[in-house]
C-alpha cells in the first residue's frame, strides 16, 4: 500500500526545487542578447559583477524573472486552493472570475487612487480585496455551500469575467488611459511592467497566503470528502474555508496587481500535478507553489524571447496553451459525471 | 440491559431541516457494548438523528450527551476522536486512493502538521484486512463500485477506531456474501467494547445481529425494544403501513415478510 511519507513529499520538493533553479538559469539567459548558462551562473556566483553581462543578467532580467516566479507560483495555489474549497477541479482563478475582481479592484486605484491620495503601493491591498469580494459573492450566487455545481460556477465565472473585463476599461476610459497598453496589458495579462516597490508586497501576500495553507494541508484532504464527513473527522469546516478564502484572495491580489489577467495557470498546473504525484494536499500545495513559479518563468522567457524583436503578452501564451487543456478537462470532468 | 453504562444519550431531542421539523423529542440511549437498530419509513428522520448525534446539525431542542459529557462540551477534534460516522456514499472530489482514504480516519488522532507514523498505517492497514478491501489500497476511490466504497467508508470509520459507531445502513449496496460480513463485524466490533448504532431497512438482519430496535415514524420514536418485542404484525403496520408475517428460523431469529395487499 502506498502512502504519502515526510520524506516522499522532502524528495519530490527538492526535485522541483531544482526545476525551479534550471528555469530561473533559463530566464536569465534568454533574450535579445543572449547569454550562456555559464556566464549567467558567474555572474550569479560572483559577488560584485561588473560588465554587460553583469547588468543584464542582475538589473534586466532578474527583477522580472523574480516576479514571474512570485506570480506564477500565486496563480497555482490559489488554483489548489479553490479546487480544494469548491469541492471542483475546474476551478482557477481566472475561471471564476475572481481574477477580474482582483484586478478591477486593482484598477481603480491605479485610475483614481492618486486623486485620493493613493500610491502605487495600495494596487495589492485593493486587488486582495476585489479577490475577496468576488470570492464571496461567487459563494453567495452559485450557493457554494455543500458542491457547487460545475455549470453554476461555469457561468458565474463567465458573467463575472464579462463585467470585471468592462468595469476596467470603463474605469480606464474615465481616468483617461484609454489610449495606453496599459489598459490591454492588464487585460491579456503582462509580466512586462516591474515596478520594485511592489514586487515586495507580492512576495508579502505569497508567503503569507503558503502560510495560511500549508498547515491546513490535510484539512483540505478531508475536504474532498465533502463539508459533513469533514466535520465529523475533526475538521472546523468554517474556520478552514474563511482562512483558505483568505490564503486564496491574497495570492490572486498579489499576481494580478502586477501581471493583470493571467488565465488557467492555476488549472493547468494543480491538475498535472495530480497525475504525477497524486491529490494529497501535504505535497500538492508546496508543489504547485514551485511548478507554478518554474511555468510561469518559462511561459514569460518564451513571450519576451522567442519572437524575434516583439515580446508577447506572456498572458496570451497561457491562455493559448490553457483553453484546451479547459476544454478537455471540461470534458473528462463532464463523462464522469454522467458515468453510469 | 438498563443497568450498563450508557455512552450517547438524546433527551428529547428535535431537530428541524430548514423550517422543517424532522425530529421530535427523541429520547434515546445507546448502552456500552451494543448494537441499536434504527428503521422507519424513510424520510422518519433517522439520518437527521446521526447529523444531530455527530453535531453537523445543532438541535431546536432537547440536549445530547455522549460518554457522560454534554455532546457541546466536545471540539470536533475530540468527538472525531470517539465517535465515527460510516455514511451511506461519500462522492469524493479528487482521485485519493482506497488507502489514503482509509489513513484520513487517523485525521483526529494526529498533529496539526504530522504525517501519519507506523502505527497509523498499521492501524488502517489492519482496518483494511478486517473490512477485506486490502486488494483495494492502491486503486482510486473513483474507480471502485458502491458496494467496495460502501467497505472503504467502513475501514474508514474503523481506523478512527472510535467509542461509538454511526452507521447509515451500511449494508444497503453489499450483496449477500458481504452483508453477513459486515453484520459479523459490527458484532465484532461491539464485542471489543464499541457500540453501535445502525440505520437499516434490513429488518430480518437487523432482528439476527441487533440487540434493540427502534421504530421511527415522522421524528418520533414509537416502539423500542428486543426484536421480539419490537417486530409485531401490530408494530410494523402503525409505523410502515404494511402487513406482515412474521417468522421464526430455524435458530430462533425472527423474520419479517411483508405481505402484499
Amino acid at each position: 500500500m502506498k502512502v504519502l511519507r515526510a520524506r516522499r513529499v522532502a524528495g519530490v520538493l527538492a526535485l522541483f526545487a531544482l526545476g525551479v533553479l534550471g528555469s530561473i538559469v533559463v530566464g536569465l539567459a534568454a533574450g535579445p542578447s543572449a547569454l550562456s548558462p555559464g556566464e549567467v551562473l558567474s555572474v550569479l556566483l560572483a559577488p560584485d559583477a561588473q560588465g554587460a553581462a553583469a547588468d543584464i543578467v542582475l538589473r534586466v532580467r532578474l527583477p522580472r524573472v523574480v516576479l514571474s516566479l512570485l506570480v506564477g507560483a500565486s496563480l497555482s495555489v490559489a488554483g489548489v486552493l479553490f479546487q480544494a474549497l469548491l469541492r471542483n477541479p475546474l476551478a482557477d482563478p481566472f475561471v471564476l472570475g475572481v481574477s477580474g475582481g482582483a484586478a478591477l479592484g486593482g484598477i481603480a486605484v491605479l485610475s483614481f487612487g492618486a486623486s485620493v491620495g493613493l500610491s502605487h503601493a495600495a494596487v495589492p491591498p485593493a486587488a486582495f480585496a476585489g479577490a475577496v469580494l468576488t470570492t464571496l459573492l461567487l459563494g453567495v450566487v452559485s450557493g457554494s455551500r455543500g458542491r457547487a455545481s460545475t455549470t453554476s460556477l461555469l457561468l458565474t465565472g463567465v458573467v463575472f469575467n464579462a463585467f470585471a473585463s468592462a468595469g476596467i476599461v470603463f474605469l480606464a476610459s474615465l481616468a483617461g488611459q484609454n489610449e495606453a497598453a496599459g489598459v490591454f496589458l492588464w487585460l491579456i495579462g503582462s509580466l512586462a511592467t516591474v515596478r520594485a516597490e511592489i514586487t515586495g508586497w507580492v512576495a508579502l501576500f505569497l508567503f503569507a497566503g503558503l502560510a495560511c495553507a500549508l498547515p491546513l494541508a490535510r484539512s483540505l484532504n478531508l475536504l474532498a470528502l465533502g463539508e459533513e464527513p469533514a466535520q465529523q473527522l475533526g475538521v472546523d469546516v468554517v474556520r478552514v474555508q474563511r482562512v483558505l478564502l483568505v490564503a486564496a484572495s491574497l495570492m490572486v491580489g498579489a499576481a494580478v496587481s502586477v501581471a493583470g489577467l493571467i488565465g488557467f495557470v492555476g488549472l493547468m498546473i494543480p491538475h498535472l500535478l495530480r497525475l504525477l504525484i497524486g491529490p494529497d494536499h501535504r505535497l500538492l500545495v508546496p508543489a504547485s507553489a514551485l511548478a507554478g513559479a518554474a511555468f510561469l518563468l518559462l511561459c514569460d522567457t518564451a513571450a519576451r524571447s522567442l519572437f524575434g524583436g516583439r515580446e508577447l503578452p506572456v498572458g496570451a501564451i497561457t491562455s493559448l496553451a490553457g483553453g484546451p487543456v479547459f476544454l478537455w478537462l471540461l470534458r473528462r470532468h463532464q463523462q464522469r459525471l454522467f458515468a453510469p | 440491559m438498563s443497568e450498563r453504562e450508557i455512552v450517547l444519550a438524546f433527551e428529547g431531542v428535535s431537530a428541524a431541516a430548514g423550517s422543517r421539523q424532522i425530529l421530535r423529542g427523541v429520547t434515546l440511549a445507546l448502552h456500552a457494548g451494543e448494537i441499536l437498530t434504527l428503521a422507519g419509513p424513510n424520510g422518519a428522520g433517522k439520518t437527521t438523528l446521526f447529523r444531530v448525534a455527530s453535531r453537523v446539525l445543532r438541535p431546536t431542542a432537547g440536549s445530547l450527551s455522549l460518554l457522560g459529557r454534554p455532546l457541546a462540551a466536545y471540539s470536533r477534534r475530540e468527538l472525531a476522536q470517539v465517535l465515527a460516522v460510516v455514511p451511506q456514499d461519500a462522492p469524493i472530489a479528487f482521485p485519493f486512493r482506497v488507502a489514503e482514504v482509509v489513513l484520513m480516519g487517523r485525521s483526529p488522532h494526529l498533529g496539526a502538521l504530522g504525517f501519519e507514523t507506523r502505527a497509523d498505517i498499521e492501524r488502517a492497514r489492519d482496518a483494511m484486512r478486517r473490512t477485506g478491501i486490502e486488494a483495494l489500497a492502491d486503486r482510486s476511490l473513483l474507480e471502485l463500485s458502491g458496494g467496495e466504497r460502501q467497505l472503504v467508508l467502513l475501514a474508514r470509520a474503523l481506523a478512527q477506531d472510535p467509542r461509538v459507531l454511526l452507521l447509515d445502513e451500511p449494508t444497503a449496496h453489499l450483496d449477500l456474501r458481504h452483508r453477513v460480513r459486515v453484520a459479523a463485524l459490527v458484532r465484532e466490533l461491539v464485542r471489543e467494547g464499541r457500540s453501535a448504532l445502525v440505520v437499516s431497512h434490513d429488518l430480518g438482519l437487523a432482528a439476527r445481529s441487533g440487540d434493540r430496535i427502534a421504530l421511527l415514524r415522522d421524528g418520533e420514536l414509537r416502539v423500542l425494544g428486543s426484536p421480539r418485542e419490537v417486530l409485531t404484525p401490530a408494530n410494523l403496520r402503525a409505523v410502515f403501513d404494511v402487513d406482515s408475517e412474521i417468522l421464526e428460523a430455524s435458530d430462533g431469529a425472527l423474520q419479517v415478510v411483508p405481505k402484499l395487499s
